[in-house]
């Protein structure tokens, strides 16, 4: 016999229910955050002062290799050396949001190859072709940016004097050196200039699409897109960072557990330790936005408004990994091999991070990772 | 006669053959359009061609992914089936390729099971036993025949089915994340807050408890609803409704459009008919019944025996069936999880013991990777890849361990996979999962976790 369910009986079970279901809301202590407005904090407290910053910097490391190159002495290649060390600070920062304009003008092939050609490089100083930005455009993109620049300006002995006598004493291959140093540095700032601008609702159009007006369609569908988009950014460069500049060079990775020191990059300038905290303070900015704001800014304000003491446990464990970084002695290149255990603790103690990141943040907001075309159910 | 005798009885009643027709020409139609969406948003390549590795189906190892060409072949007979079965073309022919091409391309990766097409699949089965091209249909045309009717157990066959999908879909959701938590369903509204209108009401939180109990009672009761005449009017236009609801929200393909399109074949078989303002000629002018065998119904029986069991299969293994996914497939568990996690995989040396990391970028796409990350079986057959991979390498019988972690409808992560058990020396089955520790309902009271590498180091809990 077929059932007989009466219409009465049913608005009284629904009406029972929706009395239970408001009753239940009033429980859980939530805080409603507008993805649209994390959006446009993101844009406008975030990435364009982060660009900005970036610009301005690359601008100085160019200017202070120029007056190098003018009159070579141990203070200003000193001087230059300081400047790629905050340019690159700057940059390495910007890789957790690495969406957008940067990824459209291809800006890491510019300024950031993982990998430097030193006897292409060689080849070009020793070459006659006339150096200029030009020439460092055509060029492979394994001989420019930050790496090519470090190959340049800091000695592979880090004895600076030496460097410079050396420079001033063969002037028909140290001319060429500094006018590479000179035409590496102009061709990256040129593209930090561009891809500021690019973000710059004045003379770029990237922002008024990214933060799209009723009237057009944005660069994500939804204001759900581009969180996703922002979280996933993060999310695949944390991987990079456990993977290649801790996992890799302390031989998690290798049957023997060999470490492998030529794995570790920047070994020149000795920044492998510093471009690991920049990179974790790099999250911590697109997460919590700056200090100066006063408060959550960044997507992090997504988290804290479903779960404030997730969220408060997150920065906490985000912090304790920045910690067993720094306390990595350094060089990173010597620490692989004679302090392997301090690599690896600063390894696990990210690792922990990434998991409470990647499973606890993702699951909270919902979203989907990567290129996720396929249905739902 | 007997209450059994009677049932038997009205089922093989002759009744107009119009709705079944129409369930036909859309269901033709849908499949048509699944296959297109497929080839046409390159999912093909995409999704089976370029990874190198393909989640399997307990039981069904043996389906593989085939040659570009021939999967190519596959969907383009998928499509011609699909037109072939909306037009009623060579029915005989058409509906069992149809059900054989589509399943064997669903059972080809895991990775993408999808509780619709499960339900295809089914109807596909079933439709190949139903004389659904009696009218409206090239084969009616190609065969005049003054027969129009078909049997009633054809129509009450498939709304049955259609029952057991809201039936244990309601089921489901009674599980306090749902219910006490309105969870995942709070989570995925407040994602959608910019949605034209309504948007601004998602993020409220009455609004989510209030949908998850009105999913709940829609789930639990739209089936009776719409077999009971009195109801069935008012219960379809609450499926549309409902329906069009979670297209709009959700990213669920077909699946809305399936169930509006086909939920009318719970309406009078001549409908179709009186909407068109035509008069039903029936009947069979010899006998006002057909004749199926009673093992015929005792086959249909079985079927929907086992259909009930499958739902209710997680009952007899001691395992939170959210988490551990033992007895998930195929039990109609919809849009009740958001679940995601972080794997990493150890390789353990067979003679000096050592540990490594494995990389399994090389393995899966981003995609698979995902799912993986939180699914025990997956981690377990991502094991024996991994194990495999190595043996080809020379490491001979090396032990794999994984640092497993997720986190399920906005509870804080876990540890899930127990790091002391080498998978590669698991074997899966129907039954427990063995290598999943036990879910803590209430993490937020346990030790912090720590990923630590080591599965020599006791685990937290």
């Amino acid at each position: 016999m077929r059932p007989r369910p009466s219409l009465r009986s049913i608005f009284i079970l629904t009406s029972g229910a929706l009395i239970l279901s408001l009753g239940l809301s009033c429980a859980e202590d939530q805080t409603y955050v507008d993805r649209g407005e994390v959006l446009n904090d993101v844009a406008e407290l975030i990435v364009k002062p982060a660009y900005e910053a970036f610009e301005s910097d690359s601008t100085q490391l160019q200017a202070t290799i120029s007056a190098f190159c003018e009159s070579p002495d141990e203070t200003k290649l000193k001087t230059a050396q300081d400047a790629w060390r905050s340019a690159r600070q700057k940059w390495k920062m910007t890789e957790s949001f690495e969406v957008g304009p940067v990824l459209d003008l291809q800006t890491r092939n510019k300024v950031d190859k993982k990998a430097v050609l030193d006897n292409k490089l060689d080849g070009l100083v020793a070459g006659t072709a006339e150096i200029n930005a030009e020439l460092v455009g055509k060029n492979s993109s394994y001989t420019r940016g930050f790496l090519a620049l470090e190959y340049l300006i800091f000695p592979a002995d880090g004895n600076n004097a030496t460097h410079v006598a050396h420079l001033t004493a063969h002037p028909e291959t140290g001319d060429r050196a500094c006018l590479m140093a000179a035409a590496i540095a102009e061709y990256s700032a040129n593209a930090a200039t561009d891809v500021t601008n690019a973000w710059d609702a004045g003379s770029g159009d990237y922002l008024d699409i990214y933060l799209p007006q009723e009237d057009a369609e944005g660069v994500y569908a939804s204001d759900k897109d581009g969180i996703d988009a922002l979280f996933n950014c993060m999310l695949n460069h944390l991987a990079d960072v456990l993977e290649y500049r801790l996992a890799i060079p302390a031989g998690l990775l290798d049957s023997d557990g060999t470490p492998d020191p030529e794995k570790v990059s920047t070994k020149l300038s000795e920044h492998g330790i510093q471009d690991i905290l920049d990179n974790i303070d790099g999250i911590k900015l697109l997460l919590d936005g700056p200090e100066s704001a006063g408060g959550t800014v960044g997507i992090g304000a997504l988290i804290q408004g479903r779960k404030a003491s997730l969220y408060s446990k997150m920065l906490d464990e985000l912090e304790t990994a920045r910690a067993a970084v720094a306390a990595i002695p350094g060089p990173l290149s010597t620490a692989v091999v004679s302090n392997t255990d301090s690599v690896r603790s600063a390894y696990y103690a990210l690792k922990d991070f990434h998991v409470r990141i990647g499973s606890d943040g993702a699951t909270l907001l919902g979203i989907s990772l990567s290129v996720n075309e396929v249905d739902n159910d | 006669m007997t209450r059994l005798g009677h049932h038997y009885a009205s089922m093989n009643r002759r009744v107009p053959g119009y709705s079944l027709a129409l369930f036909r020409i859309c269901f033709g139609l849908v499949g048509f359009l699944s296959a297109a969406r497929v080839v046409l948003n390159g999912w093909v390549q995409t999704l089976y061609l370029e990874p190198s590795h393909h989640f399997k189906y307990l039981g069904f190892e043996w389906v593989s992914v085939p040659s570009a060409e021939v999967l190519y072949g596959m969907y383009a007979l998928l499509a011609l089936a699909s037109i072939a079965v909306a037009a009623g073309a060579f029915f005989r022919y058409a509906m069992p390729t149809f059900f054989l091409v589509f399943t064997y391309l669903e059972l080809m990766d895991q990775t993408y099971y999808l509780n619709h097409y499960y339900f295809i699949s089914l109807c596909a089965f079933l439709m190949c036993f139903m004389p659904m091209n009696k009218v409206w249909s090239v084969d009616a045309l190609r065969n005049p025949s003054e027969d129009t009717s078909v049997g009633q157990w054809s129509i009450e066959t498939l709304r049955v089915q259609f029952v057991m999908l809201y039936f244990f879909a309601g089921l489901a959701k009674l599980n306090p994340d749902w219910l006490l938590h309105a969870e995942p369903l709070r989570t995925w509204l407040l994602a959608r807050t910019e949605t034209p209108l309504i948007g601004p009401l998602l993020g409220a939180q009455w609004v989510a408890f209030a949908g998850s109990y009105a999913a709940c009672i829609f789930d639990l009761s739209i089936g009776f609803l719409l077999f009971s005449k009195r109801t069935r009017a008012v219960a379809y236009a609450t499926v549309i409704f409902f329906h069009l609801g979670t297209a709009l929200l959700f990213n669920i393909g077909l699946f809305p459009w399936v169930m509006i399109a086909l939920t009318p074949i719970f309406f009078a078989p001549d409908w179709p008919l009186k909407a068109l303002k035509k008069s039903s000629s029936l009947v069979n002018p010899i006998e006002d019944r057909i004749s199926i065998p009673r093992w015929g119904y005792g086959l249909l029986g079985l079927y929907f025996l086992i259909q009930i069991a499958l739902p209710l299969r997680h009952h007899t293994i001691d395992n939170d069936v959210l988490w551990s996914e033992d007895g998930y497939l195929f039990s109609w568990r919809v849009m009740l999880t958001e679940k995601t996690g972080v794997t990493d995989f150890y390789a353990a040396h067979p003679e000096t013991g050592k540990r490594w990391l494995l990389p399994t970028c090389d393995l899966l796409t981003p995609v698979q990777k995902r799912k993986m990350s939180s699914n025990p079986d997956f981690i377990v057959q991502t094991a024996h890849w991994l194990h495999e991979g190595l043996k080809a390498q020379g490491l001979g019988e090396a032990a794999i361990y994984a640092e497993s972690f997720a986190s399920l409808n906005g509870k804080l992560s876990q540890r899930m996979i127990d790091p002391r058990i080498d998978l590669a020396r698991v074997d899966r089955s129907w039954g427990k999962s063995h290598w999943v520790l036990p879910v803590d309902p209430t993490p937020e009271q346990s030790p912090i976790m720590s990923f630590n590498g080591d599965s020599t180091i006791a685990i937290a809990r």
